[in-house]
């Protein structure tokens, strides 16, 4: 199976979870749909950049992230510049992560550690994987996810 | 997992995308499949269009000081260089477009110039204005009553027609007017018009054969062993032979199959989509060799070689075909091929849209040609080819100094060994920056993410054109530096930039 089939192949198989993890950038179901679209036009164009198809989901991952940071982008540009800024790390705002339900963390949570959470337990990415989708160092990517679930409260422990 | 984090992952795994969306992709896939193929095609469709243009005009060419050196050649406007309109050409009369959600149609009239037999060439533009008409209003009536019918759906439908010439020698001007992919079951429609300009009329199959001659069985004969051949080495598959449904076996040809004649002057026939085959051996063509008719023929391919009497025969049939005759025959045609492609039509849109669906795949191909520059100085023009749903789109620029006849690249436009790279590239780079700070658009440069897609530099062989300033304008196709979004854009280089290195 050459490259481009792989590519149809995972973006058959995994259009769900792609447009999921879209879904938590977008926050909007017109938008998600929209980056995803997007995203496969790009990766059908580009697949032959691809040069190890053991990457083909980081690959593509990486395509989602960019796509939808650039539509978000976009539409900041638009808003007015008095919506007030929801990331902070006051305690205050740490303690309210602890009983949140999904929809709210995808709402406040900052970006950098929403990512690495879903990409690691919603997507079961390793965390190689997920510094390779997020062309980060893998210690910045543990601490990532160390805070990440710190802000939850989840013990360390209980992770397999 | 710990339970909280399950939680988390159950309502996470609730979340969905609408069922429009699926299809979409679906679409999208299946699209990007259809192009990896149609993209063959299409190139080769259009070596062959390019080929055939510059071999006519090659042709034309002997006789005139001096040769273009140009590959390809448009016909279209080497009519309007001086010195060149008496050539008999053919124009893009006019371009219909019409965009509205998923509903596209794009129709182009052609126009015939340089027949020196002026009622023939007005007859015959008026009819092909007609019919190009009758296709957009009933397209357009089409549109209203879909949306009319599914309000709430978003119909996908395309109506693409245009033209392709086949044959532009001393002798002969053929011409193809084809209906392509018809969004659903994209079946292929082609009228072919010869016109012998010699006698400056319309050719039929029977003038080209003696009086009382049987032309139809040699050819019918010649092209069902070609059909025999063909399907057993499995080149393609015909109807002949076909035991399960015998009625749709070839038996003969028409006295009026389509048919042209080809730049070596010999006749060639050509069926419809589905009329001695399956829908996927296409709209197949043969060309009948010389000796399969040789003693039918009457001699008038090329007149030079034919004698009195026949002379007279030719000029008689000229003249018999009065300006009416010929408009009414050319308006029974129009009037029956158009009611074919509204069949094909109503028919396609019955296949499309079942009673309980709300969405259609559709595809379409535009290929066509826009002049941007001509001035005294220089000629250039866009070739642009893109898929009407999904992301193939491509764009070629031919500029022609008309000083030297000859193809422009962009090396030639400045002093031997100098780096035009560099200044080029700098500039570029710069607007990129200020349309990205300023908002106008979106390119990558500076793009950490994904370094590899930014913007380092032109190519040697980089797409431009001169426009009408004298400046040269360098344009990259989608998503060559930038997303989707941006477009294909086109950059003016000013000429203090490239000053001191120009020719």
């Amino acid at each position: 199976m050459n490259n481009r089939q792989l590519l149809e192949q995972l973006i058959t198989q995994q259009l769900d979870n792609a447009y999921r993890f879209a879904y938590t950038y977008t926050k909007n179901q017109a938008m998600a749909e929209d980056v995803i679209s997007e995203s496969v036009l790009k990766a059908l164009k580009n697949i032959h950049t691809l040069k190890n198809p053991d990457y083909i989901k980081t690959w593509f991952y990486r395509i989602i992230i960019n796509t939808a940071l650039s539509y978000i982008k976009k539409e900041k540009h638009m808003l007015s510049l008095t919506v007030e800024p929801v990331q902070s790390e006051t305690p205050s705002f740490e303690e309210q992560f602890e009983n949140m339900d999904l929809h709210e963390i995808i709402e406040k949570m900052d970006e950098k550690y929403k990512t690495v959470l879903i990409l690691r337990f919603f997507e079961d990415m390793t965390l190689q994987e997920i510094a390779d989708t997020l062309q980060e160092n893998i210690n910045t990517v543990k601490s990532r996810l160390y805070r990440a679930l710190s802000l939850l409260k989840i013990e360390l422990e209980e992770i397999s | 997992m710990n339970k909280k984090l399950e939680n988390l992952k159950k309502e996470y795994e609730s979340i969905h995308p609408s069922e429009e969306f699926r299809q979409k992709i679906n679409t999208i896939l299946e699209q990007s499949q259809a192009i990896q193929q149609q993209n063959n095609k299409v190139f080769q469709k259009q070596k062959r269009y390019f080929g055939i243009l510059a071999a006519g005009f090659a042709v034309l060419a002997v006789g005139f000081i001096g040769t273009l050196n140009v590959s390809p050649a448009f016909a279209a406007t080497v009519s309007e260089l001086p010195g060149m309109n008496h050539i008999v050409n053919v124009l893009t009369f006019h371009k219909y477009e019409f965009s509205q959600d998923n509903m596209q149609a794009e129709v182009v009239t052609p126009e015939i110039t340089g027949l020196s037999n002026k009622e023939l060439e007005e007859a015959l533009n008026k009819e092909f204005q007609q019919y190009s008409n009758k296709i957009i209003e009933k397209f357009e009536k089409d549109v209203q009553s879909l949306q009319s019918a599914f309000p709430d759906s978003d119909p996908h439908m395309g109506v693409f027609s245009s033209y392709e010439v086949k044959t532009n020698t001393e002798d002969y001007l053929a011409l193809d007017i084809f209906v392509t992919n018809i969004a659903g079951s994209s079946s292929d429609i082609h009228k072919y018009y010869t016109i012998d300009k010699h006698t400056n009329s319309l050719v039929t199959l029977s003038d080209l054969f003696q009086p009382d001659a049987d032309y139809v069985t040699p050819i019918s004969q010649y092209i069902a062993e070609q059909m025999r051949r063909q399907n057993a080495s499995g080149e393609n598959f015909y109807w002949i032979d076909y035991e399960d449904v015998p009625e749709w076996n070839f038996k003969s040809i028409n006295e009026n199959q389509n048919f042209y004649i080809n730049e070596t002057g010999n006749i060639v026939i050509c069926f419809d989509e589905y009329e001695v085959g399956p829908g996927s051996s296409g709209s197949p063509c043969f060309e009948i060799p010389q000796q399969v008719v040789a003693d039918i023929l009457k001699t008038n391919i090329p007149a030079t070689q034919s004698n009195a009497s026949d002379t007279k025969t030719i000029s008689q049939n000229a003249t018999e075909l009065s300006e009416d005759e010929l408009k009414q025959k050319l308006t029974e045609d129009f009037h029956q091929y158009g009611q074919k492609i509204i069949e094909n039509f109503e028919k396609d849109i019955a296949a499309l849209l079942p009673a309980d669906s709300q969405s259609a795949p559709h595809m379409g191909i535009i290929s066509n040609y826009t002049v941007k520059t001509n001035t005294e100085d220089y000629l250039s023009i866009q070739l642009y080819t893109a898929s009407t749903v999904g992301t193939f789109s491509m764009q070629k620029y031919y500029t022609i100094d008309k000083h030297t006849n000859t193809l422009v690249v962009l090396s030639d436009l400045f002093q031997s060994g100098t780096d035009y790279l560099t200044p080029i590239n700098q500039y570029i780079t710069e607007q990129m920056r200020r349309q990205n700070a300023s908002g106008e658009n979106v390119y990558w440069i500076d793009y950490q993410e994904v370094p590899e897609w930014n913007f380092k530099s032109i190519n040697e062989n980089q797409n431009f054109y001169i426009n009408e300033t004298g400046n040269i304008v360098i344009c990259f196709d989608k998503y060559e530096v930038g997303p989707g979004s941006s477009g294909s854009p086109c950059f003016e280089i000013p000429q203090q930039v490239v000053a001191n290195i120009l020719k």
